[in-house]
């Protein structure tokens, strides 16, 4: 985790979620998020910012919550590299906070780092896990391409 | 021509007398021999004694025989035919004659006497037996009396306890009188009070339902009210959820001025505080619009009450309306009832007063009544003494009537010997 770097913490299935706000280009807010064919949670579907498709997957899935969000989405829009991600915390997750550069100062090494997680801290007696958007991605990514998947929701059962 | 016995026996002395002089001498006219003339002449003077002398004597004691006869047959007590066996007429009646028509009265009277004893015994024994009948009767009158007065006495007892309860009755029952006379007086009493209350009431409830009238009114108004206020509050959450949009559409746009804030650096840390600032200025009116919208939620919930309570209120107070209508009747229904009952009471007053002075009367006659019950049962037990007495009487008289039917059985037995 970037010592200087400001981050945006979400809270998801009592885990609380970092990303560098450098990544995150907007948060918006949708009535609706567009389905995508063959997508499955944890993947939400499809929204459009600034004239481009968002892939959007829903965190509270994908960190094991048994219910998903809720309309309206809110959702963190976050760029690392040339993949755009959208990350939909809207269930349990309530508004996104700051972490300041300057409140990681005190914060120590935390546990080692796991699925979609590229590292962790300890601050104030919390678990800070800050996301890896380039696995998202990759996981999305993944999702999308898996043959199953390619057969439409109906067929995959 | 009467001539006495003594005469005749001189005249029969001086006969024989005279034959035993003269009958010699005229023997001596006869031719016999001399030594045959003393003796013939004694003995002719003695044939003509004797004779003359049985004549006398015959004549004498025919009387007697015959009415020694009499005397013997009355002695017998034969009395029949007395008339038959008479001497007969005779020239020279003497005493015999004197003595056989006395004995002929004494004959007759005894006979006559006889006759009527004999019907007075045949009498005696016909009453006798009536007698005994009647003591028989009276006895058992005596003892059916007795038994009678017994029942009488015990009768009277009874109706001396039953007078004597009925008389505590009375009593207790004027006594009751008299309470129930105090306590019509203090109903009539309250009866008044209660009728000047009732009218006082209606005229209060009158007021009362002309004030709940008013009230009527205005539970109309304010159900008209609550349910223009529900319309009202129909339209608040709209509001809310335009202001709940607009809160989170600035709290967005802080959060992504914040961000950008961020990524100008040192330069846009300012900008992320006001943005940050603007963000909780927005979270705060979230949570106002959360709250207001808790409390309109809330008043709604009230005001849903409210209206369907005024609802019911407007319903009740139709009926209501209705209820006023039928207790105006019944407060003239009360009112005139209690007027009415006032008056009855009244009229109950002096029914009740003259009820007691009744009741009074009636225990002092009960008193008078149960004092002649106790003087009827002394007098009862006089009665029974009375017929106990009367039963000796008669038992006495029982047996004095046997000893008059014995002495009737021996009277008949000697008026039996008599032969008429």
């Amino acid at each position: 985790m970037e010592k200087n770097g400001d981050r945006l913490v979400f809270s998801v299935n009592g885990r609380h979620l970092a990303l560098p706000l450098a990544s995150v280009e907007r948060v918006v807010e949708r009535p609706r998020v567009y389905f995508l064919p063959g997508g499955r949670p944890p993947l939400m579907g499809v929204i459009t910012h600034m004239a481009e498709p968002v892939t959007v997957i829903d965190l509270d899935r994908l960190f094991g919550a048994k219910t998903g969000s809720a309309a309206p989405y809110t959702v963190v829009i976050a760029r690392a590299g040339g993949k755009i991600v959208g990350l939909c915390a809207g269930a349990a997750g309530g508004k996104p906070s700051f972490l300041w550069s300057g409140d990681l100062r005190g914060a120590k090494p935390g546990p080692a780092a796991g699925k979609y997680i590229s590292r962790a801290v300890e601050l104030s007696g919390r678990i800070i896990e800050e996301l890896d958007c380039s696995s998202l991605y990759d996981e999305i990514s993944d999702l999308l391409s898996r043959p199953e998947n390619m057969k439409g929701p109906a067929e995959g059962g | 021509m009467k001539v006495p016995i003594g005469y005749k026996f001189i005249f029969g002395f001086l006969a024989v007398v005279a034959t035993a002089a003269f009958v010699p001498g005229a023997v001596d006219v006869i031719s016999m021999p001399e030594w045959l003339r003393t003796p013939l002449g004694v003995l002719v003077a003695m044939v003509i004694g004797l004779i003359i002398g049985a004549v006398f004597t015959k004549g004498f004691t025919r009387n007697f025989t015959h009415l020694t006869r009499m005397a013997q047959r009355i002695s017998r007590g034969d009395l029949s035919s007395a008339e038959t066996e008479r001497l007969g007429a005779k020239f020279f009646p003497d005493e015999t004659t004197e003595l056989e028509e006395a004995l002929v009265l004494v004959f007759t009277d005894l006979r006559g006497l006889v006759g009527h004893l004999k019907d007075t015994v045949k009498k005696l024994a016909e009453a006798q037996e009536t007698l005994n009948g009647i003591i028989g009767k009276g006895h058992e009158t005596s003892s059916e009396v007795a038994a009678g007065t017994g029942r009488i006495f015990d009768g009277a007892l009874e109706q001396s306890r039953h007078v004597e309860n009925s008389s505590v009755m009375v009593r207790e029952v004027a006594e009751m009188a008299d309470s129930a006379a105090s306590k019509v007086t203090d109903t009539a009493n309250a009866s008044q009070k209660v009728n000047v209350m009732a009218h006082r009431g209606a005229t209060s409830a009158t007021s009362a339902i002309e004030k709940m009238e008013a009230v009527f009114r205005g539970i109309e108004k304010s159900a008209s009210a609550a349910t223009r206020l529900k319309e009202k509050l129909g339209d608040i959450p709209k509001i809310l959820d335009v202001i709940t949009h607009i809160s989170r559409q600035t709290d967005l746009l802080a959060l992504n001025a914040t961000i950008e804030a961020s990524k100008a650096g040192e330069h846009g840390r300012g900008f992320a505080m006001v943005a940050e600032e603007v963000r909780r200025f927005a979270d705060n009116t979230s949570r106002s619009v959360e709250d207001v919208s808790m409390i309109v939620r809330e008043l709604k919930t009230e005001v849903e009450h409210v209206v369907a309570t005024a609802n019911e209120g407007t319903a009740s107070v139709r009926e209501g309306r209705d209820d006023i209508r039928k207790i105006r009747e019944i407060l003239g229904g009360i009112t005139d009832y209690t007027s009415d009952v006032a008056e009855k009471a009244g009229v109950v007053l002096s029914l009740t007063q003259k009820q007691k002075a009744k009741a009074e009367k009636t225990a002092v006659a009960i008193e008078e009544v149960a004092r002649i019950a106790r003087e009827n049962l002394s007098s009862t037990e006089a009665v029974d003494r009375a017929v106990e007495r009367h039963g000796a009487a008669i038992e006495e008289t029982l047996d004095a009537a046997k000893k008059l039917s014995a002495l009737s059985d021996e009277l008949n037995g000697v008026v039996a010997n008599f032969k008429l």
